[in-house]
């Protein structure tokens, strides 16, 4: 007996009769349309039109392409950020790895056959996003490079703050340097990265590194950045062939006044349609708009009920989670959204550290949620509305929270 | 298909043709859900093509290319969609769902058919069930795509799997 899925899936992949004329007017598309403006040209244009306005600035490089390529970035948050001129260019050189060998899969390379810079960046409470531009030898071919990882990196600033790190061994040893009582665990936040750009004549590569922080940690006011990189690893194609380079590669710079400036705009409840609902925070920044609240909640058990009891009821309580393909899927929040006065939805990024939970659900006496909403400081009206459903097994309801401006 | 794309990326327009010409069945059926007029599909498929041609030297990761060429066509069958809906022109005559009926009429006798299968689908569903049995794509992919919240994505998602295992699937196994 065939599955459903496959069922379908036999159907919808099976070949429907197409128009006669239907693939002569692809062989034709060239010759017969003409180009039109693209909205990507609208948004540059724009971008430029404001960055004048306001700074009496042209910016050097082409914002143009700058902008173009967060299209499609993972957080539409960042990119409206972006496309309002909040980014940056530091100036700096290329860097080679300094004090250490340079390493090939484990055989000795020349320093200066792998350097690299940042080219530009976005930094807010929540986001540190880099493109960094990795210069290699003429003897790599970067034509068969599919991913590149980066690996044994932290990134610190001028006041010790471990903004990010994904080595652990790294991270002990500096907070030993400095005599320094971080939690590793605080440090890793979510990381989206990919490659951009290959410019063959130039033999470069341009990666996007976006870090995401955990919304319980706000990126610090810092105004000098250190990112040491040990490792960078190549993946030469889908079959995973790798180059592993290593070496010490340090980069050090000032940041742009814009991003340790940076302050948030704070709104307050004006209305909420239940009173059981505090809200700790809604802050709205350049790249999206965090939202805290708590809520008092009735334990699903007693720690004084019997084993048997309480297996029957985490058994409710999963069942209730259950979706159609017997999947857990925990959603205690459901259909949220932002809306501003102007009545432009805004929903989470896309990004995996969206609306998190922090509770117990099955002993906590109270619910701690966190959410992330794409709206920016450019679609900031005076009053916003958030909508939720709240979707817990003994408490489902519908949401609205009106805030306002904090005076 | 890589090399293809590589090509169009250097500026090779029947390059780009022929990438279109391997995924044409596909996007036809995917415009399909939202227009019935075939003059109408033709049209926004050469409108996507030129404007996906366009930047597809910025296209970062070649695998998303027919993604994106997705995206791209979807908001514009919904753009015709809503200016014709709009306009009320001959709205009835180009019902998406007058046409479904029709076609799927046709072949009743047969196996059952694309047409038949969507038939007591509404719009969202359609497309979902269009993207995530005929491309793979994940609730994530979807919801991306879409501007849709996942949630919701699960949702039209759920609803017409139940509605094809009621009116088809269980039916079909019974006739066996």
């Amino acid at each position: 007996m065939k599955s459903l899925d496959d069922f379908i899936k036999n159907i919808v992949t099976k070949e429907i009769n197409e128009p006669q004329e239907y693939a002569t007017s692809i062989k034709n598309a060239f010759n017969t349309k003409t180009y039109t403006k693209s909205n990507f040209k609208k948004i540059a244009i724009t971008v430029c039109s404001f960055l004048i306005l306001i700074s009496g600035i042209v910016y050097a490089t082409d914002i143009k392409e700058f902008v173009s390529k967060y299209f499609y970035n993972f957080n539409e948050g960042v990119d409206t950020a972006i496309e309002n001129g909040y980014f940056d260019e530091p100036e700096m050189n290329y860097t080679n790895s300094e004090n250490i060998d340079v390493t090939i899969n484990g055989e000795k390379t020349n320093p200066s056959d792998i350097s690299l810079k940042v080219k530009d960046m976005v930094m807010d409470d929540y986001n540190l996003c880099f493109t960094f531009t990795l210069k290699f030898d003429s003897n790599i071919n970067i034509n068969n490079i599919y991913r590149i990882n980066l690996n044994k990196v932290i990134i610190t600033d001028e006041n010790k703050s471990i903004l990010y790190c994904n080595y652990k061994e790294i991270f002990d040893n500096y907070c030993n340097t400095y005599n320094l009582n971080y939690n590793y665990y605080n440090s890793t936040g979510g990381l989206n990265c990919y490659i951009l750009e290959k410019n063959e004549e130039t033999n470069t590569i341009d990666l996007m590194y976006n870090i995401i922080s955990d919304r319980e940690k706000v990126y610090p006011n810092s105004k000098h950045l250190n990112i040491q990189i040990g490792k960078i690893v190549l993946e030469e194609d889908k079959n995973k062939n790798e180059l592993i380079i290593e070496g010490n590669w340090n980069i050090s710079f000032n940041l742009n006044s814009k991003f340790y400036d940076r302050k948030p705009i704070n709104y307050i409840v004006k209305n909420c349609n239940y009173d059981d609902i505090f809200v700790t925070e809604a802050n709205l920044t350049d790249t999206g708009f965090s939202f805290k609240f708590t809520l008092p909640h009735q334990p699903f058990y007693s720690e004084t009920d019997s084993e048997e009891i309480k297996n029957k009821k985490r058994k409710n309580y999963y069942d209730y989670y259950t979706d159609e393909n017997g999947f857990i899927n925990i959603h205690i929040i459901k259909d949220n959204y932002i809306e501003n006065e102007l009545g432009k939805k805004f929903y989470n990024p896309l990004n995996s550290l969206e609306s998190q939970y922090n509770f117990d659900i099955l002993t906590s006496n109270y619910l701690y949620y966190t959410d992330a909403f794409t709206l920016t400081k450019a679609d900031q009206t005076d009053t916003l509305k958030i909508y939720f459903t709240l979707n817990l097994p003994d408490d489902q309801r519908n949401v609205c929270i009106e805030l306002e401006k904090k005076s | 298909m890589e090399e293809l794309i590589k090509e169009a990326q250097n500026g090779d327009k029947e390059a780009f043709t022929k990438i279109i010409l391997n995924i044409r069945n596909d996007l036809y059926k995917i415009a399909k859900t939202r227009i019935s007029n075939d003059d109408d599909i033709e049209d926004l498929i050469q409108e996507t093509m030129i404007e996906t041609y366009k930047s597809i030297k910025k296209l970062r990761d070649p695998n998303k290319l027919k993604k994106w060429i997705i995206r791209i066509l979807i908001n514009k069958c919904n753009k015709l969609y809503k200016k014709n809906y709009k306009n009320n022109a001959l709205i009835n005559e180009y019902n998406i769902e007058n046409y479904i009926v029709l076609h799927s009429n046709q072949n009743i006798d047969d196996d059952l058919n694309f047409y038949y299968l969507i038939k007591d689908l509404k719009y969202e569903e359609r497309i979902v069930i269009i993207l995530h049995y005929m491309e793979d794509y994940s609730v994530n992919d979807i919801s991306k795509i879409l501007k849709m919240n996942k949630n919701t994505v699960k949702t039209h998602l759920f609803r017409a799997r139940e509605i094809i295992k009621t009116n088809f699937y269980e039916k079909e196994e019974v006739k066996k």
